[in-house]
């Protein structure tokens, strides 16, 4: 017989009471682990949407302030337009080293196939100094009109010509998948192309775009490292009329408002939860080892020695807190999986999973938190009852 | 073999003190089945539960084997209960988790010694308890219990078996195997006992008797 089986033998006989404490730390786990993933997957969605941003100001026309920034960060494709004119302005706006049109058309007609949702997105080469660096991956060239790059959700393969609004593109490459929606839906082009497709659209298509020949969607702009976004954006907007400026601290704010929000409700419900639990089987534990009392007297008087009674104890706690942890893990996940889409809705943001090796940490951690806390809450007890005396205990137990 | 020299032990209740066991005195012999007898509450169990390192005296000393026992370290202590002695109780105490095997090899759980499943199976059935093995103490009665108890006092081959009133609740029959037992024991393996009991036929089948009153030791 090994002494393992006198924990489980003890742990089985109070079944009730053990898987109550399994409950309570699979909770504790459960929440530790999805709310890490959670809150991991939203921040990396943040960063990305402002790497994405790759621009000090994102200029947009007046009333597009949140589309453009659920465009940003959620990725769901939408368009808005504001003349040319506005490019020049604010070229001559205090602070603004660089500044660089986009264009954005949104389609629903695919020739060949049933696919919808392409964002179009037209950039130009020369002045370009956010989405090149990363299109250059894909084609190692400028590209030339009627080419486009594509993001990775559009199932096209490279050399194939789509047709759009009348205007062919050939695939040239495509993007490794960003997890924004809009750069995986989007084709990229050059301006030139965005025009040409503007104009065969009304001789040449089943719909027409009705944007106008000197549109653009949007002005992304390079600051002087001399003047803050914050100061720069009041003066765009103050001398462009009809126009707001988004700083990232603009894109990324308001779902980091929410986030810490989400942080700190995780945070503060696993903490409360993790010490009750602490508390929890430390109570529970007490009370076992009072009743056990006589027990552990009577194996302390076949030989058992104090670090026999302390490891019995422990192991029960560890048995538990393993138990508890792997249950946690298992709910956690199937949380994570289930509430993906109810998240996405909530913060507007891609699903984005976090790489396996944060993961795999912080299931690791998790579990080692389950582990800690089970093992901390049993020690006293485990200790106290390894020190009694063995006929004190046996009679105390009567 | 045990050699006891002016035993104190003191129970503070309160701000009364009071000597369960006082100044004892005596010498049990290798071989030697000793019983003790007196009134209840006059200090037996605490004499026995001294003589085992079970409780720490107040003053005096258990010399076991040339072993002063509370000159050793706890380690050394629990070995030495492990290995050399071995405790019948006047009450139930069997692991209620453990079937009646698995409570006799639970002394085998501590030691180095080899013994298995086949050694306490025949101690079983030496206290009649063969067909019992698989039970569970609640599904035994208070005398099978006990039997038990006294077949897992036997699975360390332990020099001495110190026990407290060992036929307490078995009825003429099984009392007579047991002191039967005991004797068998004591003559093939030259087990040492040192028997508490109110039982005068018990009392009358060992070597020598000691009457406690008040916590003192007179020889009957
Ligand atoms: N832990 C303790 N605290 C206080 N008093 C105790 C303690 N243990 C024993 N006593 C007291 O010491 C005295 C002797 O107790 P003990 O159990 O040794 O008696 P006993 O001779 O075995 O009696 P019985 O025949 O009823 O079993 C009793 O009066 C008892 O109340
Ligand atoms: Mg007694």
């Amino acid at each position: 017989m090994h002494p393992l089986s006198l924990s489980t033998k003890n742990l089985t006989r109070k079944g009730f009471r053990s898987a109550a404490l399994v409950f309570a730390l699979a909770l504790v786990v459960c929440l530790l682990f999805a709310g890490a993933i959670a809150v991991k997957s939203v921040s990396t969605s943040i960063t990305l949407g402002a790497q994405r941003l790759g621009a000090d100001l994102m200029i947009v026309p007046e009333g597009y302030e949140d589309t453009a920034r659920t465009t940003l960060i959620a990725g769901k494709p939408s368009v808005f337009y504001m003349p040319e004119s506005v490019l020049d302005r604010v070229r001559k706006v205090k602070g603004v080293r660089r500044a660089t049109p986009q264009l954005f058309i949104q389609s629903t007609d695919f020739e060949c196939c049933t696919y919808v949702d392409v964002l179009l997105i037209a950039f130009d080469q020369q002045t370009d100094f956010t989405i090149g660096s990363w299109l250059k991956e894909a084609i190692d060239r400028p590209l030339a009109d009627n080419e486009t790059i594509i993001g990775r959700s559009i199932p096209v393969s490279t050399g194939t010509t789509m047709k759009y609004f009348g205007t062919p593109l050939t695939v040239v490459g495509d993007l490794a998948t960003t997890g924004l929606e809009y750069i995986d839906h989007a084709a990229f082009m050059t301006m030139a192309t965005a025009r040409q497709m503007i104009r065969n659209s009304r001789v040449d298509a089943e719909q027409t775009l009705d944007i106008g020949e000197d549109m653009i969607s949007t002005v992304l702009v390079q600051l002087d490292p001399a003047i803050t976004p914050e100061r720069a954006k009041v003066f765009v907007e103050y001398e462009i009329e009809g126009v707001k400026a988004l700083t990232s601290q603009d894109v990324i704010g308001s779902v980091k408002r929410q986030l810490q929000v989400l942080i700190r409700t995780i945070g503060g419900i696993g903490l409360s939860l993790w010490l009750i639990t602490i508390l929890l089987i430390g109570i529970v534990f007490s009370m076992a080892v009072n009743e056990r009392k006589r027990e552990i007297g009577l194996l302390r008087a076949m030989g058992a020695k104090r670090k026999n009674i302390f490891g019995m104890i422990t192991i029960e706690a560890v048995l538990l807190s393993l138990a508890g942890g792997v249950l946690g893990l298992v709910a956690g996940g199937f949380l994570l999986i289930v509430c993906r889409e109810p998240m996405r809705n909530a913060f507007k943001l891609p699903s984005l999973w976090p790489e396996p090796m944060f993961i795999f940490l912080a299931a690791l951690f998790a579990v080692g938190a389950a582990l800690v806390s089970g093992v901390v809450a049993a020690a006293w007890p485990a200790y106290k009852s390894s020190r009694m005396e063995p006929y004190q205990a046996i009679r105390k137990g009567e | 073999m045990i050699k006891i020299t002016s035993l104190t032990k003191i129970y503070r209740v309160g701000k009364e003190m009071f000597k369960a066991v006082d100044n004892v005195s005596l010498n049990i012999g290798a071989g030697e089945i000793v019983s003790i007898v007196g009134h209840s509450g006059s200090g037996k169990t605490t004499l026995l539960s001294l003589m085992g390192g079970l409780t720490a005296p107040d003053s005096g000393s258990v010399v076991v084997d040339g072993v002063n026992l509370w000159s050793i370290d706890d380690d050394q202590l629990a070995e030495l209960r492990n290995s050399k002695m071995n405790f019948i109780y006047q009450f139930a105490s069997l692991l209620p988790t453990l079937t009646a095997l698995e409570n006799v090899l639970l002394p085998t759980m501590f030691s180095r010694r080899k013994k298995d499943k086949k050694d306490a199976a025949r101690l079983l059935d030496v206290v009649g308890l063969a067909d019992k093995a698989s039970a569970y103490p609640a599904e035994l009665s208070g005398g099978q219990q006990r039997r038990v108890a006294i077949a897992r006092a036997f699975i360390n081959d332990p020099g001495i078996i110190l026990a407290d009133e060992p036929t307490g609740d078995l009825d003429e029959d099984t009392e007579a195997e047991i002191i039967g037992l005991f004797r068998h024991m004591n003559r093939e393996q030259g087990i040492t006992f040192v028997i508490v009991t109110h039982n005068t036929a018990l009392a009358a089948a060992t070597t020598r008797t000691y009457r406690m009153t008040g916590g003192r030791i007179v020889v009957a």
